[in-house]
């Protein structure tokens, strides 16, 4: 697995959406981290199911 | 007041009602310095608590409620409106809260504006601690991400995990799994073949020999008819010799005939002779033949038997197939989760793979991008929150201190004159209390710049009057109203608020 990543948001699909999500789970709990990886796995699922590996 | 914000209420009234050791207490707070008078264990800190529980939810209602009570309430009388909250003993004993919070409520207030004896920042200098990550990071909302990064990494792990289980560590085994198939198909192949070229071997000859069997077979048919034939000339002389002996017994008077049939007779015995020797050697023949034909036959039995050569390749044939059976059994095992598989019951191990390294894929890069996201913030916070301490020790002009900020670290730095660092833990009492105060308050300006209230508990008791006024002075002009506990002079009832404006 690389290490280093474009982090630019631009390069990252959803990842606006996804902190603007996440934010909300926080405010409204910050210890909630279980809903936290459910959201992320929601959003790596989709991200397998609508892009290819790019390598 | 100078520095009230637009819209700050005249006054905040305070209602407890069995809580902590307080029956029944009702305070007054206007926009200024109140400075909440009492002796010691008559209430000072559960006023303080109590009135935290109203914008932060940081204190148990445990520690709110009387013990001995029920049912408690506090209520809080604020810009025209009532704000109450319930706390309720249940039957097993919990203490449970219900109701209303302030308005400007939240949660960070308790460990930026309430300088309490058990609140974060104070803790910490007392105790002697520096590093102030995790506090900055709560205030910064730093926190938000953090906990993000933790997920993706935790999630990374997981997934990781699962690459690591038997039914990856199969799939990858498959090139090898492949290529141990193709062999065996290759060694079926070879065996395949060698039996082949041994039964068409064992054809060919059986066929010579079933040629062979019938070529004697006819020689000895004609051998035996001559045979007869012969028998049959044989029987025919003799009958002439008889038939001549019995001319020769009545042409005795001849001598010319006689002598005639003697030779005759002389000539059939010696033609019977040859007969018989030709006789005997056919009979030697016919024995010769079938002896041989019974040779050939039994070959023929033996050939038709099968050779153990060929039973020995069949047998290892057999073997090779069931190994080829277990290989492609292993190999389909290899290819799909079984049919029962809880998470991808009878889906290909290559697409599970490749959709799961996707997500860590993507993972990364949002971890990567929470990591920028958290250092930046993180640094920005550090940054203006050492500037406002800078500004505070600047303003405050207490003596003996050059500068105090957190480092790169996040770990609090205390200069001395002359920039020398003095460790924390060899600071007096009284300099370990400022500086919380200070921090906190620079930890307010910087976070929770609109946050009306700063709350002092027993912090001040050991400073002389010059300090302490100093100090209230510096936070009245940064904070609509401050609340500050203090010992009374004389014993009191009950506690009361002075208020300075």
């Amino acid at each position: 697995m690389s290490s280093v990543r474009d982090k630019s948001s631009s390069s990252i699909p959803y990842i606006k959406e996804l902190e603007k999500a996440a934010l909300k789970i926080l405010r409204e709990n910050p210890d909630d981290k279980e809903r936290l990886k459910e959201m992320l796995e929601e959003y790596a699922s989709r991200y397998s199911r609508e892009y290819n590996i790019r390598t | 007041m100078k520095n009230m914000p637009a819209g700050t209420p005249e006054s905040i009234t305070l209602e407890l009602e069995n809580i902590g050791c307080l029956k029944r207490l009702r305070l007054e707070f206007k926009p200024g310095i109140n400075i909440i008078k009492a002796p010691n264990a008559s209430g000072k800190t559960t006023i303080v608590r109590g009135f935290s529980s109203m914008f932060s939810d940081k204190i148990p209602p445990s520690h709110i409620l009387a013990l001995d009570e029920l049912r408690g309430r506090i209520r809080v009388y604020y810009g025209g409106k009532i704000y109450e909250k319930v706390f309720r003993r249940t039957p097993s004993g919990h203490v449970v809260a219900q109701g209303d919070v302030l308005p400007f409520a939240d949660p960070r207030a308790f460990d930026a504006c309430v300088a309490l004896a058990e609140t974060g920042i104070v803790h910490r200098i007392t105790g002697g601690s520096t590093v102030f990550r995790k506090y900055l990071e709560n205030l910064s909302y730093g926190n938000y991400y953090s906990a993000l990064i933790e997920a993706s990494r935790e999630l990374i792990n997981e997934y990781g995990r699962k690459l690591a289980s038997p039914n990856f560590r199969r799939f990858e085994m498959l090139p090898l799994l492949l290529t141990e198939l193709t062999d065996l198909h290759m060694r079926r192949d070879e065996i395949r073949q060698k039996i082949e070229d041994l039964k068409r071997s064992r054809e060919n000859r059986l066929r010579e020999i079933r040629f062979k069997i019938n070529e004697k077979n006819s020689i000895f048919s004609r051998e035996e008819a001559l045979l007869s034939q012969l028998n049959r000339d044989l029987s025919l002389e003799e009958e002439r010799e008889r038939n001549l002996q019995e001319l020769l017994n009545m042409a005795e008077e001849s001598s010319k005939i006689i002598s005639s049939i003697k030779m005759s007779i002389a000539s059939s015995q010696e033609r019977q002779a040859k007969l018989k020797r030709e006789i005997e050697t056919r009979r030697r023949l016919l024995k010769e033949l079938k002896s041989d034909i019974e040779e050939l036959r039994k070959r023929l039995r033996k050939e038709e038997e099968g050779s153990p050569e060929i039973k020995d390749l069949e047998e290892k044939l057999e073997k090779v197939n069931k190994m080829i059976i277990l290989k492609e059994e292993e190999i389909q095992q290899a290819e799909r989760f079984p049919p029962d598989d809880a998470e991808y019951p009878g889906r290909l191990v290559v697409d599970v793979r490749s959709e799961i390294l996707r997500k860590i894929e993507w993972l990364e890069m949002v971890m990567g991008y929470f990591q920028e996201r958290y250092m930046r913030r993180m640094t920005s916070a550090r940054r203006r929150f050492n500037n406002n301490v800078t500004r505070a020790f600047r303003e405050l002009n207490l003596k003996g201190f050059e500068n105090v900020f957190l480092d790169q670290d996040f770990s609090l730095q205390v200069m001395r004159k002359g920039n020398i660092r003095q460790p924390v833990e060899t600071l007096s009492a009284s300099e370990k209390l400022t500086i919380s105060l200070v921090l906190m308050l620079a930890a307010k300006e910087t976070f929770l710049p609109e946050f009306p209230l700063f709350i002092v508990d027993e912090l001040t008791l050991s400073y002389d009057p010059e300090r302490f006024w100093r100090l209230m002075e510096y936070i009245k002009r940064r904070v609509p109203y401050l609340i500050v506990t203090s010992l009374a002079s004389s014993p009191l009832d009950i506690p009361k608020v002075i208020h300075k404006p």
